[in-house]
């Protein structure tokens, strides 16, 4: 094995933007790197840009032109002379063309080799090295499938229910859920036609439906000499539309005996690819206990804080080192969690109005403190939540001794969550704290949107026939009306000043 | 100071008069006496009765207030009790007449849905807007008739701007 260069990084460059940011910043402080980001227009005013010790505009607000412009924030790492490129999560981070660009041009890619991303990237690539490694994968077919034939007896193997997937997909587009043979030629035409017109290939591959599954994932480090380890599972079943909304560590339905046996597994997917950095094993887990590889997450993922309450790891501090060609120490051996942790992530979006986006400026806003309580938010109170991106405000995790203690904090701390100016999904969790099968943590990948769509999680009235309302508003409106009758002429007097303002404003313009 | 104060289904009636520092306010038959302070320009913590409550207070368009509280938002109407008089007066018939659909949030017209004098059901789709990525679908509330379409697909709104009368 060639010897790992060993470097000491001076500037690291962070192509991403929003709570991520802010949150590598802190990393790089912590090691004495100075920290750049990189900002479209709509960003210029955010946490990230005011936390940062450099910030560089790279364009305008669509994120095409600014936070995907892969050869324009690689070049702007050269000049400005960053050891290296930190991608967060989304946007570039899973290319890998950006860990190529990063090796060609002589910056170090804070995340895999391009080898790595592009073999995992692929998922009939992906499947046939897992199970070439012996991970266990879901029963189907190994590959795409070439025609109707192939796909029925690839389905008989595999046992109805069935689900076709598209090769290059992601997202739940081009899948279908097929019950019996029956229905294979229909929903094989439409995958495909889907598949197609969706990613420009009509490649489409089967697997067994794993009924009411869980979806827990491994969190993984790798460092440049080989060495892989396991840190523990989360548990990430509650998703609202495939999105993830509330993660949790450890998970309710894995014992430490199965947390050993999906900690090898995942640690056998990594290794088959070459996989360094932080990464994360996705696994299918079934009633039976029975689980199963969806896919490896080739970077640091949203809710690795429930992973570093648990451990007491910092997994960016470690993504850092590890891309410095520091080895993994003695304290990534052998890690169990302690305690449990929690998180739910706070989105600009209005549970009382079909979880409509609510941008706009956050008036007021107070995050809660106190004993087991962190925050990671990417705003500020005044700042303005532009329409242009994700609507993740913050990220609020808790930790407790147990899940009871945890979720108590949790509750303590929504309550102490203040947020004025746009509408959030803070009611949702206050609803989920309130659901039985929330509090015995029973629930499946599906459980979220079921309950949402038969209308059963219905968030805990606050307030009803309260005077608090009416009281507020008598006092302002009271206040408003004895500052009017105070200045009888207030309203001409105002019209002339603006009017005398605006005569100034026209000769400024005039003159300068 | 007399009003009569709209929220949600309650109907109240309220007066308010300044004690000192304080303000002494009867909502229907409680009365309450609040002690405010402005802690920016929308936040005023209230002691009322000694306890202690957080609120923002947002003057909407048209003078309505909205209330934030304890997590939850608040419409409160407040108007002369001669006012309500005359409103309750004409009956529901404001209510019932034309109803101006409003953009929610800044975003995008994806599409409209809806062509002018079109009758329309109740839930039917009129305009997606698309903001944070996201396209959402704005419904008609009750069934009726398009009698004017303020938008077209591609353009960029405004929170509160009209995007489709009915009627």
């Amino acid at each position: 094995m060639p010897e790992v260069e060993r470097r000491r990084f001076r500037k690291v460059l962070i192509a991403n933007r929003g709570e991520i940011a802010v949150r590598i910043l802190r990393a790089l402080r912590e090691l004495d790197i100075r920290g750049a980001v990189i900002y479209s227009d709509a960003d210029r005013e955010s946490l990230a840009v005011l936390s940062a010790d450099e910030a560089h505009r790279i364009g305008a607000p669509p994120s095409a032109e600014s936070y995907l412009r892969m050869e324009a924030i690689v070049e702007l790492a050269v000049e400005i002379g960053a050891d290296a490129i930190h991608p967060g999560y989304g946007f570039l981070a899973e290319r890998a063309e950006l860990s190529a660009l990063c090796r060609e041009r002589g910056v170090v890619f804070v995340g895999p080799s391009p080898e790595a991303i592009a073999a995992l990237g692929s998922k009939t690539e992906a499947r046939r090295r897992m199970i070439d490694a012996g991970v266990p994968v879901v029963p189907g077919s190994a590959g795409a499938l070439d025609d109707l034939d192939a796909a029925r007896e690839a389905a008989a193997r595999a046992g109805y229910p069935v689900i076709l997937k598209a090769s290059a997909g992601g997202g739940g587009k081009g899948m279908r859920v097929v019950r019996g043979e029956r229905e294979l030629g229909e929903a094989f035409r439409l995958a495909r036609a889907e598949a197609r017109s969706a990613f420009g290939d009509d490649a489409v591959f089967l697997e067994k439906f794993v009924v009411e599954p869980r979806h827990v994932e491994i969190q993984l480090l790798g460092d440049l000499d080989g060495k892989v380890v396991s840190l523990g599972e989360r548990e990430c079943s509650l998703q609202r539309r495939h999105q993830k909304v509330v993660e949790e560590a450890p998970s309710t339905a894995v014992s430490p005996e199965l947390r050993r046996r999906m900690g090898e597994a995942a640690v056998a997917a990594a290794r088959a690819v070459g996989y360094s950095n932080a990464g994360t094993c996705e696994f299918l887990l079934a009633r039976s206990g029975e689980f199963y590889f969806l896919e490896m997450n080739t970077r640091l993922q949203v809710e690795h804080p429930v992973t570093e309450m648990v451990t007491g790891l910092d997994l960016v501090v470690a993504q850092l080192r590890i891309a410095q060609g520091e080895p993994l120490g003695p304290e990534f051996d052998g890690v169990e969690p302690l305690g449990h942790a929690v998180e739910v992530r706070l989105y600009a979006e209005d549970p009382y109005n079909r979880f409509a986006p609510s941008p706009g400026r956050i008036a007021w806003l107070r995050l809660p403190q106190g004993p087991g309580v962190r925050n990671d938010a990417g705003v500020y109170g005044g700042c303005e939540v532009p329409i242009d991106y994700d609507p993740m405000l913050a990220k609020l995790i808790v930790w407790g001794r147990d899940r009871a203690e945890a979720l108590r904090r949790l509750g303590r701390a929504l309550d102490e969550l203040r947020v004025e100016g746009i509408r959030t999904n803070a009611p949702l969790f206050e609803a989920l704290l309130a659901d039985d099968e929330f509090r015995r943590g029973e629930f499946d990948i599906h459980w979220l949107d079921r309950k949402l769509a038969a209308g059963e999680l219905v968030p805990p009235e606050r307030g009803a026939g309260s005077d608090v309302p009416i009281l507020a508003a008598a006092i302002e409106h009271f206040d408003r009306a004895q500052r009017t009758a105070a200045q009888p002429n207030g309203a001409p007097h105002r019209a002339a000043w603006t009017g005398a303002a605006r005569r100034a404003a026209l000769r400024s313009t005039r003159w300068s | 100071m007399e009003l009569i104060a709209r929220s949600g289904e309650r109907v109240e009636r309220v007066s308010v008069e300044r004690d000192g520092t304080c303000y002494r306010i009867r909502v229907g038959e409680r009365e309450h006496r609040v002690e405010s302070r402005a802690l920016g320009p929308f936040v005023r913590s209230l002691l009322v009765n000694a306890e202690s409550h957080e609120t923002a207070v947002f003057r909407l368009p048209g003078g309505a207030w909205r209330v934030g509280w304890r997590g939850r938002s608040h419409r409160v109407e407040l108007v002369d009790p001669l006012t309500h008089l005359a409103e309750e007066a004409h009956g529901d018939s404001g209510r019932k007449g034309r109803q101006v659909i409003s953009a929610y949030m800044p975003g995008r017209v994806v599409t409209v849905s809806v062509a002018e004098g079109e009758a329309v059901e109740a839930g039917a789709p009129l305009v997606v807007l698309e903001a944070m990525k996201m396209q959402n679908e704005i419904q008609a509330e009750r069934a009726g008739t398009v009698r004017k379409l303020h938008v077209a697909a591609g353009q960029a709104v405004e929170g509160g701007d009209p995007l489709v009368e009915l009627e």
